[in-house]
């Protein structure tokens, strides 16, 4: 895997000013001996097993490695530093270096940061500066589909743990020169190096500018990314909703770009946190691009009908057993009640337990191994739904709903998404079982209000919604309309270039 | 005095709109019919276009002050004393509806379907729910106001099935009631229906948009409103006989029980659920510029610390009384002091403002 890289990449060029490393107490200047330079830093940073030294004394050139060498490619060392200083017949000996990437620093402090990115630093004799030469070594894992956001058609590769293979799979898809990455570097002791993705053409600089003002404001000693990554940016972490897109999908990330919303990505992890985000976003799937327009806009509907019913339908059934049976017709009332009244629980107690019971069965089966999940599965969900039925200690009706409930949470196409409808249910059925429809609907109103208040990087969250965009409503939120009507881009990310399409449907005449 | 958060003429119609409709949706046909009988639908009209006039004050009187709300300029008009009474009897007015709605809203509420729930567990988590909204901004609260109105679209899914039902023979002849009974049919809507349109003198200053655009949108919810109030009043006159609506005090909810879609037996219940909405986004507005109205007298920064305040004194104040007659009475007498409070003393500011030549670069 060929890994791209450019000077601009540099990671040490461009590092936070807000973020304050720790300052050693002894970080005077290189002396002009290779041997006290090594020594002084090998002091600085204590004995680490990995950290090598390597003496070496050629014609011309005379003096020390220093490296880590877990994090290094010992070929390339070889290849580009040791054999040309040694074959080397210049004056000026570090010319010789066949290294693509270095740099020389002067700073003690500078070069244990470049050491702990996979750096070799070079002294030579007689010089009171080293040289950081880039033989970083990769490991990487295989360009794969994200398991949890497959589609059927479209591209089906996913981002790694890498950074600038991440990087890089974003470049190959958005060749523009407006494509801007900007590197920080976060966490005191991991430093993880994160990057900020963004098309300055299109994305609105209040907007990047707020972002890396949130993300500069990062002092951590660990940065665990995504999740850290995600609660230090977010506007209200506290809120049910996830207000920033989770993706693993590069063609995903590259829309939402192209958009004028803002990719975060870190080092060491696959997801890539986008920003600002609508509620409605987070209902998007790539499938539904690669759709035709009029199925495309039927799964989008069908999806939102199945938030409605995955957040309202045990509270609805709660409210209906509980309080307003006449609200059913006749013969439905029989089915019911009569389903119902063998029951010796009240419905909210029946209902709540069959909810955990199927939240249990989820999170028992989505760690293990695939046929231990399989069989979690259909132990759980056949098995105990039967018994507890003919055991009487459910209602027919129950299982249903409950059954039904739970499927509906799981087609968002976001898995945050997904948690935040199961979640939500839970206080929206205690509500419907104290209030009847009253309480469903507070519960509805409240949570209405609270996605009005929502802002994702100072952005309404429940756009196009609230506030009220009906065209955008209509061009990509509940119905998916065919490529060449996107005139525009959305609105809710307030891109500073606002066409996307010109025309391309009026084809030249022949 | 401008806030950064303003809003657009298109949430300035729907906060109108969403203020003046509220508890008067499910009741009006019967509040109407106690003064114009069968010819309420016209009554309700008629006071629309009254309401229209008053809108066309209120917007000359606050178009003259552009950047100023009511509680800034009436002292500007009429000097510091009357000015901060002026302030207070709005405030006090503004308190007054949202216990009013509230009371009301409790007691339909116990009667039709939640006759075992102690009125204070509503009247608690209703206030809760307006003050979640309510001590946000104007620009958040025009958000959801927007939103709810998705549900206005169910009175039409309602009263399409009742099409067939309706008994013309009822409604004929049209107006045959005579002027004065319809007039006293207007005269009694002020409150429960059409009140809301005053909140202009307060949201001028916060919207965006051209002085017409800001008039289209007030006239154009009014519009909206009266027709909406019309058309159910023509239904429950098509649907109940004069005799019979005259023991029906929430005819709306009656006509829609009658109608039944395939897996729903009784719609009203579920109307009750959507009209308890629209009761909600009244309070909220009403909340809003009450407890702005209290900031303004205390002089505080913020209107959060004002809202608790009122929002804690509203529910004792709404479940003194479970009483529909009492309440009835209660809002005959607050429909009187609205007439004055929405018409007169914005037309005597009005004129004080062109006497004296007063606008707000002469300040």
């Amino acid at each position: 895997m060929a890994v791209w890289r450019s000077g601009e990449d540099d990671p040490l060029s461009l590092t936070a000013g807000g973020n304050t490393k720790p300052q050693s107490n002894d970080s005077s200047l290189f002396s002009l001996s290779a041997a006290e330079n090594t020594k002084q830093l090998i002091d600085l940073l204590g004995k680490s097993g990995d950290l090598k030294e390597r003496t070496f004394s050629y014609e011309k050139a005379e003096g020390r490695l220093l490296y880590f060498e877990t994090i290094v490619d010992s070929g390339r060392i070889e290849e580009s530093i040791l054999r040309p200083l040694s074959e080397t017949d210049m004056q000026n000996v570090e010319e010789a270096l066949t290294v693509l990437e270095r740099e020389e620093i002067a700073d003690p402090d500078k070069a244990i940061a470049a050491l702990m990115q996979g750096k070799v630093l070079l002294f030579l004799e007689g010089r009171s500066v080293c040289i950081a030469c880039g033989v970083e070594t990769f490991f990487l894992r295989s360009i794969m589909e994200p398991a949890n956001e497959k589609v059927i058609r479209g591209s089906h590769d996913g981002f790694v743990e890498n950074l600038n293979t991440n990087i890089a799979l974003i470049r190959e898809r958005l060749k523009s020169p407006g494509l801007m990455i900007e590197y920080v570097q976060l966490g005191q002791k991991t430093n993880t190096r994160v990057a900020i993705i963004y098309e300055k053409e299109i994305a609105n600089p209040e907007l990047v500018e707020e972002l890396k003002r949130r993300v500069n404001s990062i002092d951590m000693d660990m940065m665990f990314d995504p999740g850290f990554l995600e609660d230090m940016v977010e506007d209200s972490t506290l809120s049910p909703f996830p207000q920033v897109l989770n993706t693993e999908r590069p063609d995903r990330a590259i829309a939402n770009i192209m958009d004028g919303r803002i990719a975060l990505f870190g080092d060491g992890s696959p997801t890539c946190i986008i920003m600002p985000v609508t509620f409605f976003a987070l209902y998007q799937s790539p499938d539904d691009y690669n759709a035709r327009t009029i199925p495309g806009s039927f799964y989008r509907l069908l999806r939102f009908l199945s938030f409605l019913i995955a957040i309202l339908m045990p509270g609805l059934y709660i409210a209906i057993v509980g309080f307003h049976l006449e609200v059913l017709p006749a013969d439905l009332i029989l089915t019911i009640k009569g389903g119902v009244q063998t029951v010796p629980f009240p419905p909210i107690f029946e209902v709540l337990a069959m909810e955990t019971a199927i939240e249990i069965i989820r999170e028992a089966g989505v760690r293990l191994p695939t046929p231990i999940g399989q069989t979690i599965g259909i132990v759980g969900g056949l098995i105990i739904g039967d018994a507890v039925v003919s055991a009487g200690f459910a209602s027919r009706t129950t299982v249903i709903v409950v059954a039904v409930t739970a499927i509906s949470s799981f087609v968002a196409p976001s898995a945050e998404m997904s948690t935040a409808t199961r979640l939500i249910r839970f206080p929206l059925m205690i509500l419907a079982s104290l209030f009847g429809f009253y309480g469903l609907m507070f519960g509805v109103v409240l949570i209405a209000m609270h996605l009005c208040k929502l802002e994702s990087l100072g952005r309404p969250y429940f756009a196009p919604l609230a506030p009220f965009r009906l065209k955008d409503m209509l061009r990509d939120t509940f119905i998916k309309q065919p490529a060449w009507k996107k005139k525009t881009r959305p609105l809710d990310s307030h891109p500073i270039r606002e066409g996307a399409e010109f025309g391309s449907r009026e084809w030249v005449k022949k | 005095m401008k806030s950064p958060a303003t809003i657009s003429p298109v949430q300035l119609f729907f906060i109108i709109l969403q203020t003046q409709i509220g508890i008067g949706l499910i009741s009006i046909p019967y509040t109407v019919q106690e003064g114009a009988g069968k010819d309420g639908w016209i009554s309700i009209l008629l006071a629309g276009l009254f309401v229209q006039g008053g809108i066309a004050v209120i917007w000359l009187l606050s178009s003259r002050f552009p950047g100023l709300t009511f509680y800034d300029f009436a002292p500007l008009l009429v000097g510091k004393i009357i000015g901060t009474v002026l302030t207070m009897m709005y405030m006090l007015f503004f308190f007054v509806m949202v216990c009013y709605q509230l009371s009301v809203f409790l007691a339909i509420s116990s009667n039709w379907a939640f006759p075992r729930t102690p009125h204070v567990v509503f009247a608690v988590l209703t206030v809760a729910v307006s003050v979640y909204l309510a001590k946000e901004n104007l620009r958040i609260i025009g958000r959801f106001h927007i939103l709810a109105s998705f549900l206005l679209v169910s009175i039409i899914f309602v009263l399409l099935p009742l099409i067939p039902h309706f008994e013309m023979r009822y409604l004929l002849p049209f107006a045959s009631n005579g002027v004065e009974d319809i007039m006293k049919g207007v005269g009694k809507t002020f409150n429960t229906a059409f009140a809301g349109f005053e909140l202009l003198l307060w949201l001028y200053p916060f919207t965006e948009g051209s002085k017409t655009a800001k008039w289209k949108a007030v006239a154009g919810a009014n519009a909206a409103t009266s027709i909406i109030y019309a058309i159910l009043a023509f239904a429950s006159s098509a649907i109940f006989s004069p005799e019979e609506i005259k023991v029906v005090p929430e005819p709306v909810l009656y006509i829609i029980k009658e109608a039944e879609l395939i897996v729903v037996e009784r719609i009203d219940l579920l109307f009750l659920t959507v009209w308890a909405v629209f009761v909600l986004t009244t309070m909220i507005s009403y909340l809003y510029v009450a407890s702005t109205g209290l900031t303004h007298l205390l002089k505080a920064k913020e209107h959060k610390k004002s809202l608790y305040v009122l929002a804690v004194l509203v529910i004792p104040v709404a479940i003194a009384t479970e009483n529909r007659m009492e309440l009835m009475r209660i809002g005959d007498k607050i429909n009187s002091v609205s007439i004055i409070l929405l018409f007169v003393i914005p037309a005597f500011l009005l004129m004080v403002a062109l006497i004296r030549k007063k606008r707000e670069e002469s300040v």
